[in-house]
Parts: C-alpha cells; structure tokens; sequence
C-alpha cells in the first residue's frame, strides 16, 4: 500500500530550493562566482528578477552560505565538498515519471530500449496507472500514437531548426498536395486526443492547424526561416484587438462550467446587477473554436460584441432554426 | 525580513491562498472588498497575496479597475506562454521553508553524494565542525527523516543514500515526453516540478494548450483519490457545500472533456439503504477522510462502474440499476453518419431521404447530448426523446431567437 501521506508537491519541488541547487552546482562544476553574484544568480533563476519576493531571503543566504562554501583571496566561493548537489525526485514524482513511462505517450518519444532502461532504473517505485484510473473519453490506442512517433521527430526537428518542411495533408472533405510551412509548435488536443501542429503557411502567409495523424509525406526543405520575427513570433502578431464579450445567465452552474471551459483563454469575468459578464482575449485562429464553444450554451450565454461575431451567431441561430423545422 | 516571514506564514495558510489565487484566475474582478466580503481574506492579506502573485505569475498578472471602478487583480492567461511553472511555483510555495534549513539539506545531499552513503553521525559531526553548531544531530536527524519519509533518500541500516537523481534525466527525450505530458497527462503540475528540476531554462516546443487549465486546482484532490483508488480505500467525503457523504469506495475519476468537469465515481460500501453509486464533481470537494481498506472485488467494481454508465453519451451522467434509459430519435445528414457511428456504434441507421438518415438511441440522460446537439444542430436533430428534452430543446431555441432579437 502507498503512503496516502504521499503529497503532490512539497517543499523540495520550491522554485527557490531548485535554484540554490543549481547555483551550488555552477560553483561546483567551475563557474566562478563571489557571494553576491551567487545570490543574484538564486533569485533571479527563481523567476524573482526584481529581487522583490526574495530579496530578503538572499540576506539569510549571506549570513550562513558558509555551510556549503569557503571563499577564497579573491572572494570567489568554493565548494567545501567536492560534489555536485542531487536533484531529488519525491515518491510522488517517480510515481508519476513511472506511469508516464508506461503510458501511450512514452514512445512519441523514447524508443523501446530507453524506455526498458529507464523503467529498470525505477524498479523499486510502486506502478499506479494513472490514466487508467483517471478516465477520459475519447482515447486513441497506444498503437494510434506509436504509428506518428517518426513524424513528429522529424517535425521537432524543423522546429528546433526552424526549416520549413513541405507535406500532404488529407482532411475528410480534400486532400491537399505538396504544401509547404514552417513549423511553429507541437498542440496536443485533449478534446479528441490527437497531436496537432501548428504551421506557418509559406503558401498562404497565415497560421495553419493539421491534425498530425492526416499529415503524409513530410520532408524537410532546404529553406530556413529568414524574417526577423520567430515563426512563434508571427504567431503572436495574430492576437485580437477586440476581446469577445458576452453574457452569462443568471445561473451558477453555467457560470461555473464557463469559468472552466475557457480557462485556457485569457478571461475576465465581472459581476454588475446580478448578471456576469465574460470578456476573452483570443488569437484569430482560436476564434472558431470559442464560437463553437459559446453555441455549446445555448442561450445561456449571449455575444455582445464585437458587432461581427454577434452577427455571426445571428445567422448561425436563423439557419439551426431553419434546419430545426 | 519581517514582512518576508509574514509572507511565508501566510503560505502556509493554504485555505485562503488557494480559494484566492481560484478567483483571480478565474474573475479578474475580485477587489480587496470583494475577497473581504467573500470571507477569503481581509484587506491586509490582501497586499501580502498581491505581492506573492507578482512573484509567482510575473507580468501574467496585472492589477486594474473593475466594474465597481475597484483596483482587482487579473491573471493573464496565454497559451503561447506556458504557465504551468508559474502554478508550480505557487504551489511550492506552499511550504516555503528557511533558507538556513535548505542550506542544511543541499549539504546533506552533497555529502550523500560525495560519499555514496552517510550515517546521522557522520553528517552531523560534519555539519558541527562547520558551523560550530551543538544542534546539528537533531536537525540533520530531522532532515534525514523528513527525506527519507518522501522518498528522496533510501536507508539501509544507519546509512542514507541518494534513492533518485533527476539529473539522470537530463536527455532530451524524456523531457519531451514530461513536458508533453503536463498538457496530455492528468496531475500536470507534477509533471512541471520534475520538468523545472531536470532543467530550470528548458524551453518547451510545444504550444501550450492544456484545454481545461482550471483542472490544475483539483489536482491536488485527484491525487488523494488516485492513491485511494490504489490502495481500495473507503473514504467520508465533506462537500464545500457542507454536507457529508460516507463509506465511499473511489473507483475513477471521470473527466468530461467537453467542459473539462471532472468527477469522481465512487460506490457505496456501507450497510444503509443509500445509492449503490455515485459520481461528484471534485471542485465540490472540501475535505477526503480515509476510513478503512474495502475488500470489494475488481469484477464487482467494474460491474457496478459499467451498470451506472450504461447508455451514458459522454460518460458523466450515471443512472441506478433499476432506471430505465431515456429513449430517443436522432435524424441527421448523411454526411454526419461518421459521428453518429462513434457515438452510437450498435445502433441501426433507417433512410429518411435521400440526403438523411435516422436512428434510435438510449441514452441515460438526453441532457447529456444537449451541447453536441446545439454544436452540431446543422447536421444532427433530436426529434423525439422520452424525457421531454426535445421540448426543452425548442424553448431554448425559441428563447435563442428572442435574445438576439431575431423575428
């Protein structure tokens, strides 16, 4: 039986403890620093880059970092033990990695031999199957995900060098030949358990989404990605102005289920009079899929603006209405 | 420094922070007199939690006038920036602990480590010739056991060893399949901390999408239950709405992944003539009390797991074994006729038309089909249904029309 005392994060998962270990590393592996730049290093690493949160932290740094250091003539730090710090897994963590490991992820990434030496590495660490434990409906086989494991290394490749990449892709209604994009990042949609990618079309000069598992004859190209902005960058460049506003009924519980299903989004929600009012920053390639996710209410939630999604909602509704009859 | 220690208590008081951290997320409203007034925390907490967010989301949070004209702090979400260690961060925090402690413990380690393994003795009377110190058996006693109870360090006899190095890991496949895990694996924060512990700077080429990101505040009760679930414990479970449920068997945690809900489906093992099952929303959830081990059989758990979600559309919705399912018709366009086959793979199609087919379905609740109904209205229609939703649905579309002034 596991400890239920097992927790899912603890102390030793701190973004300031990490820090401390990988600065005591630095010092260990050679990296000359004096007290203060060993200090800075800790805080900033932490993600405190303006010494606010953690600035009187670095104090007690000062008054006893002579546990694990001497200084030398010139006040650089030296380790009194020759030996780097370890980077501790918690029983949760390794129980975790385990179940991971076992899962029908694992060979998106790693083959069969590294999974076979990592998994005798963790002999020792109770298995639970997480995900057989946490039920999601719909789910692809194993066999589904090992099938698209050469695709998406040769896509992380031409992301990491940003190369474009030239590919046929077929969806249900047309198959689209020899076209060519510049890979941004790699989407894992959970709502149909899929691997998706998002491209930069050099045909068309715009953001593009493909499900991985359509995608056909991908190769890399000769060409490297030359603008000025990142591909990723580009992607930004496509943010909305106008955030979408709308009304949520006067009803808890979609209210509730709105907090969730768009909390992927940048989102406000204000109370006025007794009736809640929800605002979304969305990208332009996100947009039919919040409109798809509005009509999902019903009218449980109005559009108030902008003036063009209203109108497409209008329109929407008069052809349900029509099909309806 | 004092300010310092009073924001570390105020960590500690994880049933305000939580609930607080909750509703910027989720509003962007909430002023001081909001969180005050919704007893979350009074106008000095307030500050403290301020500055404690700056920390932990950066720039992601921003403070600005409410409808009330009430400065409110807002999180900015966005899914090009992965804010999954920013919620680690937060969570780790909850037991920030002294510098003078961690000090002691990177020591500890390193020695472990130089030596392979170490007694008490031996790390002590090494720590007491650095520091001078006369605690240092007691707190290096402590370390040691703190550690030991977490599975960072294995014992054999006196002696401490390291029980797993991450740095071990620090290839570049097994921090893709981590890192794809945090968005495709339940527990996602716990896929962050082993992340931030392979490498701290690791840049993720991956699009963060993690669909249902409010998931991460359950994640803690998921975890309890997975480890219930595990070990075939019974638990009493406390509602946030005050009541109590009692001698309940956990057996999966459910996640509709429409709305990104998720439930625990748990069966009864006391003697009353209560509900033989039933699933909860774990976001209603205060408290999980283990009472005993069930010694209930995994084919009388799967029997009673498949009787409850018999016609369930989306797995949610469950129904007692005595309840009849609801009964309905769906007629739609041919062109739709994949989508039906994945929901309803045994039923028989009937030709309406040339362009549209039919076809009966049971279902254990047609309000479960209601937001794929409404999505997906221009190919699918619910034309009868034997608990009234086809009424309900043409309301709604009536009420619909009237919201956006259609004539």
């Amino acid at each position: 039986m596991i400890s239920n005392k097992s927790e899912l994060i603890d102390e030793y998962s701190n973004y300031f403890f990490i820090s401390l270990i990988n600065a005591v590393n630095s010092v260990v592996g050679g990296e000359k620093l004096k007290l203060l730049n060993f200090q800075n290093k800790i805080i900033s690493d932490a993600g405190d880059h303006e010494g606010d949160y953690l600035g009187e932290v670095s104090d007690e740094i000062k008054s006893e970092y002579g546990i694990l250091f001497e200084t030398d003539d010139d006040k650089f730090l030296a380790s009194r033990i020759n030996s780097y710090v370890p980077m501790c897994l918690s029983e949760t963590e390794k129980i975790y990695l385990k179940a991971i490991l076992h899962s029908k992820y694992s060979k998106l990434f790693l083959s069969d031999d590294e999974i076979s030496l990592l998994d005798n590495s963790m002999k020792d660490i109770p298995y639970i199957p997480i995900d057989e434990y946490v039920v999601s409906s719909p789910s692809h086989s194993a066999s589904y995900f090992d099938k698209q494991a050469d695709k998406l290394r040769l896509l992380l490749s031409a992301i990491k060098e940003n190369r474009e990449i030239s590919y046929s892709n077929k969806t249900r209604n047309a198959d689209y030949i020899d076209k060519c994009g510049y890979p941004l990042k790699i989407e894992y949609s959970v709502l149909y358990d899929v691997l998706q990618l998002s491209l930069w079309s050099s045909d068309e000069h715009r953001p593009v989404k493909l499900n991985i598992h359509s995608m056909y004859d991908i190769k890399a190209t000769e060409n490297i990605w030359k603008e000025k902005k990142s591909p990723a960058e580009m992607l930004e460049t496509k943010r909305c102005k106008e955030p979408i506003i709308a009304e949520i009924s006067d009803n808890i519980n979609t209210l509730e289920r709105a907090d969730i299903l768009f909390s992927m989004y940048d989102t406000k929600i204000t109370e006025n009079k007794g009736k809640y009012q929800l605002e979304i920053k969305y990208y332009e390639y996100e947009k039919d899929e919040i409109i798809k996710n509005l009509i999902s209410f019903g009218p449980y939630i109005k559009i108030l603006s902008p003036p063009e999604m209203v109108d497409s909602i209008r329109e929407t509704i008069i052809t349900l209405f029509e099909k309806q009859q | 420094m004092a300010g310092n220690k009073k924001q570390r208590q105020f960590f500690k008081d994880y049933s305000v922070a939580k609930p607080f951290l909750e509703k910027v997320f989720y509003y962007g409203s909430y002023s001081a007199q909001d969180f005050a007034e919704a007893d979350i925390c009074g106008k000095s907490k307030y500050f403290d939690m301020q500055k404690t967010l700056r920390y932990v989301f950066g720039s992601l949070i921003e403070e600005t006038r409410n409808a009330k004209g009430q400065k409110a702090l807002n999180l900015h979400i966005d899914h090009l920036y992965d804010p999954h260690r920013a919620f680690l961060r937060f969570f780790a925090l909850k037991s920030f602990t002294s510098v003078s402690r961690l000090l002691r413990i990177c020591y500890v380690l390193q020695r472990i480590n130089a030596d392979v393994s170490c007694t008490v003795k031996e790390l002590s009377e090494g720590l007491d010739i650095i520091s001078g110190g006369v605690e240092s058996h007691s707190t290096v006693v402590r370390i040691l056991n703190d550690m030991h109870s977490k599975g960072f360090l294995e014992k054999k006899g006196s002696a401490y060893s390291i029980a797993y190095d991450a740095t071990k890991l620090k290839s570049g496949d097994i921090q893709l399949l981590v890192d794809f895990c945090t968005s495709a694996y339940p527990l996602s924060v716990c896929g962050s901390g082993i992340l931030n512990k392979i490498d701290q700077k690791y840049e993720s080429p991956f699009l963060f999408k993690h669909r249902h990101l409010g998931q991460i505040f359950n994640d803690e009760t998921v975890w309890k239950l997975i480890l219930c679930i595990h070990n075939r414990q019974s638990i009493n479970i406390t509602t946030k709405r005050g009541s109590f449920l009692y001698d309940l068997l956990p057996y999966r945690i459910i996640t509709k992944k429409e709305t990104g809900r998720q439930y625990v489906f748990a069966v009864y093992t006391g003697e009353k003539d209560y509900n033989e099952y039933l699933i909860l929303r774990l976001d209603r959830i205060k408290k999980i009390d283990i009472i005993s081990v069930s010694d209930m059989s995994d084919d009388t758990l799967i029997e009673k797991y498949d009787t409850a979600f018999r016609y369930s559309f989306n797995g949610t919705t469950i129904i007692n074994r005595s309840d009849e399912p609801a009964v309905g018709t769906l007629i739609y366009d041919n062109s739709f006729e994949w989508n039906i086959k994945k929901h309803f793979p045994n039923c028989e199609p009937v030709i309406v038309d040339d362009t549209h087919k039919k076809v009966e379905i049971k279902v254990n609740s047609f309000t479960e089909l209601k937001p794929w109904l409404r999505v997906n209205a221009d190919k699918v229609r619910l034309v009868e249904s034997s608990d009234g939703v086809v009424d309900e649905l043409h309301e709604e579309l009536v009420k619909w029309r009237k919201m956006y002034d259609i004539k």
